[in-house]
């Protein structure tokens, strides 16, 4: 009961923010599009907009990287996994309306915003890669826990700046991942 | 208020860090000297007060300076003396990371690459007016750490220190391993995973950046390498 309010709060409040922005959102406003009283909204987030605004911007981040993992969930080894991963994340980000608008409006709430759960978002990718790297026959001295770290900073670098690499292209990918990304992660006959 | 990053040499660059006195600097009976003066002043206040409570006043008196003799140098007033000083301040860091790069330039490229990591990202997290802003004011610096503005800022790395490299890798690895290191200097300063504190930068120490450069990047280079030949 408690999460289903909060998640309607939420999604109401991104609601608002699509429509309005980051700044012009108000309490009263996230309110109404939720069907919640104000007293509500304030029992579920105590520290009032610029709460719910973190809140609403953790929420669509995750909702992004649950939707990422899924459309990857099927890769059959990790080349895989990364190719196809960074290919939808590239995709997904180019496509996203919304934050499109909100860098060309609103670019320092917005990153302001991003950079405070740039800790937390690490943690979030490096715990999914960890994950899939235990049990994976690693190179010497590599431990998942710091190849998860590693693959998650590089990752989440590269979604949102692709510098002088074509992520359109599937074969400048592989060689992205072969390379920057995996080399130092698997044993040394990997690439033989 | 937001200022776009100069992709070229600025004239402007000096030696005199925060550190130096005003007696120091250059007389401010010559262009050269007022302006460095200028640039200097409002670095120092920067780091005291921030970029958008720094009044125009404010440097004048912290350079000794008038208002006219500034405006003078400075007819934009105080967009084009942010503007400025944020060119010449990535000037003095480019050309204190060349230094430091140069008493390595016949180690080989992995040592290279160790302290082009470390130095890039110690010189980064120790610059004051930086640190501050960080702290107190982040919306100055955020939009430079992701989507266009990081593309800015690899972008200009790239072409000032790539071509140290294109003779060891060629130029097109070369500017991918400079924005590689940019990549992470990057993601390390903005978060350590075990500390949540977003409001102070996280240096890669000579350690970590040797580990980093042996483990990850020696490795990918040589992929790159290997992909390039076939």
């Amino acid at each position: 009961m408690v999460a289903d309010v909060r998640t309607r709060v939420l999604e109401g409040a991104f609601r608002c923010v699509s429509e309005k922005g980051l700044a012009a959102t108000s309490l009263e406003d996230a309110a109404q599009a939720a069907g919640v009283s104000r007293a509500t909204l304030y029992r579920y987030f105590p520290g009032g907009r610029d709460e719910l605004v973190g809140a609403v911007i953790t929420y669509e981040t995750l909702r992004f990287f649950q939707e990422l993992a899924d459309a990857v969930s099927g890769a059959e080894d990790l080349e895989s996994l990364l190719v196809e991963g960074i290919f939808a994340a590239h995709r997904a980000i180019e496509g996203h309306e919304l934050l499109r608008r909100l860098l060309e409006t609103e670019p320092e709430r917005l990153l302001v915003q991003l950079s405070l759960q740039s800790s937390n978002l690490v943690f979030l990718v490096a715990g999914f890669f960890e994950a899939r790297f235990a049990g994976h026959r690693l190179a010497d001295g590599m431990q998942p826990a710091e190849a998860a770290d590693y693959v998650a900073r590089l990752a989440l670098s590269f979604i949102n700046s692709p510098g002088t690499w074509d992520l359109d292209d599937p074969e400048q990918i592989r060689e992205l991942v072969r390379s920057e990304f995996l080399a130092g992660l698997l044993p040394g006959d990997h690439n033989q | 208020m937001a200022y776009c990053l100069v992709v070229s040499v600025c004239h402007d660059a000096t030696e005199f860090g925060p550190g130096a006195v005003l007696a120091d600097l250059p007389p401010s009976s010559d262009e050269h000297g007022t302006r460095a003066r200028a640039i200097h002043a409002t670095v120092s206040c920067i780091a005291r007060y921030g970029v958008a409570k720094t009044t125009v006043d404010d440097i004048a008196r912290t350079a000794g300076l008038s208002r006219a003799t500034l405006y003078r140098s400075f007819p934009g007033g105080r967009d084009e003396l942010f503007s400025a000083t944020l060119s010449a301040e990535v000037a003095r860091y480019f050309a204190r990371l060349q230094s430091r790069l140069e008493s390595v330039s016949d180690a080989g490229i992995e040592e290279i690459l160790v302290v082009g990591l470390s130095a890039s990202s110690e010189l980064l997290c120790e610059h004051e007016a930086l640190a501050w802003l960080v702290a107190n004011e982040p919306e100055v610096v955020v939009t430079h750490l992701a989507f266009d503005g990081l593309q800015v800022v690899m972008d200009t790395v790239a072409r000032r220190f790539a071509p140290l490299l294109s003779p060891l890798l060629g130029e097109v690895q070369a500017r991918r391993v400079v924005e590689w290191l940019t990549r992470l200097v990057v993601s390390y300063a903005g978060c350590r995973s075990e500390d949540l504190d977003a409001s102070r930068l996280y240096p890669i120490d000579e350690e970590l950046a040797r580990r980093l450069v042996h483990q990850f990047v020696m490795p990918g280079i040589h992929v790159l390498q290997g992909a390039t030949r076939s």
